[in-house]
């Protein structure tokens, strides 16, 4: 009897050990988390340049008024047109090519997927496995070819360029939603067939209205690539830095000859830029949610 | 049917790796390249020899003013090719865009005409750090015209993306500049570009209140012992081969850059001498002395030590001026030539790099002579003056120079005091210096605070030499 309570209280004891144990271990992983936001949120409003410590010594809001209006080291205001770093033109600009390779990428993401998992054709697998291996290789790899095609297109630096870059190759991210879509039953579409609908019909009457979960994250996914992608927008754009996307814009901020000037304004842009995604996320988070388990069900 | 699936995903993966890595060549080896390569070069002669100009470089100095019509007249040209349209592109730092743009309007002003308009887009993407490398990337989309430091003139010149300057206008580039800039911008006896700063060397900035006289910067061995006494430290950074080739330049040390070749001797008494002068300063490693950035970056370690008072003098060039001005306040900042260091038993004057920024024009240009002129008319001695006055940059133009503000600058009297002792980048250093370890020997120095025997450093000086000539 004594000995159970024993064993008991020794289980319970361990039990809040390891608890406390895992507790102290998460809350380390937080902090170290969540320093660097922290950081950057704190650096956004220094006045101290770029040797500022955690807490700067002071506080200001210049660095979020110098990405609307700029100004020179003497104070003088920079014409709209001479802005060294167009902060807000170049979030028009992001938003302009996420928006359109967003539309695009999502109507043919679903396309591709759907005729995967509907249709049966000649050499099907075949296209599968290509579409995952060539999935593979990182898009920039053929970064000059393509950059000479959109030449000959008359589309050199043109942000137009950039919509066809991130939306060109969409169709080989079909996996996830065509996971969906497999687990969509198939009675529906005999059903609706029988009632004299044809292919496109099923798709955009019957399983589009079915599936808003996968379609909110292709959306999310496909609107995000432009905000991050600098490698494209660089190699594409040049010098043509009216044309810029934010990834390109502020990360020329933190260029050798403007790092000690900028410093700080670029981390107010990168503050503000979190901003409407975090709060895109955070309304479409629940179909987020559902729609990546919803498609990892049957992969 | 599966080893035939293979067969075709082979075949498809390799045509592509194959066209990606021939679209990687295209830039520069187009045929069309080669034609705007070649009728760019012929232009810039048919200039050259349609102006009088004499082919000797540095021949007599001819008058530009008298020449404006017959600029005025080439440029009516090489517009009616484009339709009377001049599109020329000009890459500038972000900060100098304002400025450059009000010289650019100067110049529309000056060499305007009927029959042709100019188009020039002033853009600031890429600043003089950059600008090199984005020309190499692809020469044909690259700006007409650009400032670049001279560091990456050598490899401009080797991959022929930038042009000679006519001869007209180096005649009086040459008139107007010392011996030492001239050299900063020619490769093997041929101008490439045109000077525009002097100020992208390093020298010695220093705190006034710790050294109150130019007699106490004279020497590097007081200055160190002055500063512990002060708990303030003497900033260079010899963990750097740029800033270490000082020592080396004064102990003796050939390293020279000519014809696509890097040469030195390292691997000599001269060498050794160096070596054990850094040794001797590092001693004082901690204590007065701080030789490496700590990971920081120069800009970022002088700028703060300046801050925080743990610094009493820094060798360092004009880009942390503001920085550290901001710092401990503008009355209170001298600048000097580098002191003297104690080396093989005597003082010996530190050696520098003498950095200029350059305006250079590329080689595929639709306009070779408008482009010139511009380039020419940004650097010359208004220009230059008028640049100084807006952004501070120390001009190269000797009759820029006694402008009676340029005189009284701090800064600019000790990038002349050093001139004599610098060297240029572009004739000491390619690329393949920089890939040695001469930074990291230097670095091993500091931070074994010099207690580093004869025969290692002899071994380490061998090795960089092997580095060099391999």
């Amino acid at each position: 009897m004594t000995n159970t309570s024993s064993m008991q209280t020794g289980y319970a004891a361990k039990k809040k050990a390891v608890n406390t144990l895992i507790y102290v271990i998460l809350s380390i992983m937080v902090l170290i988390w969540i320093f660097p936001i922290v950081w950057l949120v704190l650096a956004s409003f220094s006045g101290d340049g770029i040797t500022t410590g955690l807490v700067p010594t002071k506080f200001t809001f210049d660095n979020y008024i110098r990405l609307a209006q700029d100004h020179d080291k003497d104070g003088h205001v920079y014409a709209p047109e001479d802005m060294p770093f167009p902060y807000f033109k170049w979030i028009l600009n992001t938003f302009i090519v996420a928006v359109l390779s967003c539309v695009i990428s999502t109507l043919i993401i679903l396309m591709v997927s759907y005729a995967f998992s509907r249709l049966r054709f000649k050499s099907r697998k075949t296209f599968l496995n290509l579409g995952l291996i060539l999935g593979m290789f990182p898009g920039f790899m053929s970064m000059a070819a393509t950059y000479n095609i959109m030449e000959i297109f008359g589309l050199k630096q043109n942000l137009f360029a950039l919509v066809i870059v991130y939306s060109a190759g969409a169709g080989l991210g079909y996996q996830v939603a065509k996971g969906f879509f497999d687990t969509i039953p198939r009675s529906l579409d005999e059903a609706a067939k029988i009632d004299g609908a044809t292919r496109n019909q099923i798709f955009w009457i019957i399983i589009l209205p079915l599936s808003k979960p996968i379609i909110v994250y292709t959306a999310l996914t496909t609107f995000i690539g432009p905000w991050a992608d600098y490698i494209f927008v660089s190699y594409f754009m040049k010098d043509n830095s009216d044309s810029y996307t934010i990834a390109l814009g502020l990360y020329r901020m933190i260029g050798q000859e403007t790092m000690n000037e900028y410093f700080t304004v670029f981390c107010a842009g990168a503050v503000l830029i979190a901003i409407p995604i975090t709060i895109l996320f955070v309304i479409m988070q629940r179909f987020y949610v559902a729609g990546v388990t919803g498609g990892a069900v049957k992969g | 049917m599966v080893s035939k699936t293979k067969r075709v995903l082979a075949m498809i993966l390799t045509g592509m790796m194959a066209a990606s890595a021939l679209a990687g060549c295209t830039p520069t080896e187009t045929t069309e390249g080669g034609g705007t390569n070649s009728t760019a070069a012929s232009a810039t002669e048919s200039a050259a020899a349609g102006d009088g100009a004499s082919k000797a470089a540095g021949g007599e100095v001819q008058d530009i003013e008298a020449m404006t019509d017959n600029i005025k007249a080439k440029m009516k040209e090489e517009a009616a090719a484009t339709g009377g349209k001049i599109s020329l592109t000009f890459w500038c730092a972000s900060d100098d865009r304002k400025f450059e743009k009000s010289r650019i309007e100067e110049f529309k002003k000056k060499y305007g005409g009927d029959g042709y308009e100019f188009d020039i887009s002033v853009k600031a993407a890429f600043g003089e750090g950059e600008a090199g490398g984005k020309i190499l990337e692809s020469p044909k989309d690259g700006a007409d015209v650009f400032n670049f430091a001279d560091d990456q003139l050598s490899t401009l010149v080797e991959s022929k993306a930038i042009a000679p300057v006519i001869e007209l206008f180096n005649s009086n580039v040459v008139a107007n500049n010392s011996e030492e800039t001239v050299s900063a911008y020619q490769i093997d006896g041929v101008p490439y570009a045109f000077p525009k700063t002097s100020d992208n060397g390093y020298f010695l900035y220093y705190d006034k209140r710790v050294y109150p006289t130019e007699a106490d910067v004279a020497n590097l061995d007081d200055m160190i012992k002055k500063a512990a006494e002060n708990n303030k430290n003497v900033y260079f950074n010899i963990g750097n081969g740029w800033y270490n080739a000082a020592f080396y330049f004064s102990a003796g040390v050939t390293i020279k850059y000519e014809n696509g070749k890097q040469t030195t001797t390292f691997n000599t008494d001269e060498g050794f001498n160096a070596a054990k002068a850094m040794c001797h300063v590092a001693e004082n490693a901690g204590k007065g002395f701080v030789g490496t950035d700590g990971g920081s970056g120069d800009n970022s370690a002088v700028a703060k030590g300046f801050k925080d008072g743990s610094l009493a003098a820094a060798v360092i060039g004009t880009w942390e001026g503001p920085a550290i001005k901001e710092a401990i306040g503008a009355d209170n900042v001298g600048a000097a030539k580098l002191p003297t260091a104690l080396i093989a038993g005597e003082q010996k004057q530190l050696h520098s790099f003498g950095g200029y920024k350059l305006i250079g024009v590329n080689q595929f240009t639709k306009y070779p002579v408008t482009s010139q002129t511009l380039a020419y008319f940004l650097s010359n001695t208004e220009s230059q003056i008028a640049r100084y006055k807006e952004r501070g940059l120390i001009p190269t133009d000797l009759k820029a120079l006694e402008d009676k503000d340029i005189q009284s600058d701090p800064a600019r009297k000790a990038i002349s005091d050093q001139q004599p002792f610098s060297h240029g980048q572009g004739s000491s250093v390619g690329g393949k210096y920089w890939s040695t370890n001469v930074g990291g020997f230097g670095g091993e120095i500091v931070t074994k605070k010099g207690k580093i025997s004869d025969d290692e450093l002899k071994k380490s000086l061998q090795s960089i030499q092997t580095q060099i000539d391999t």
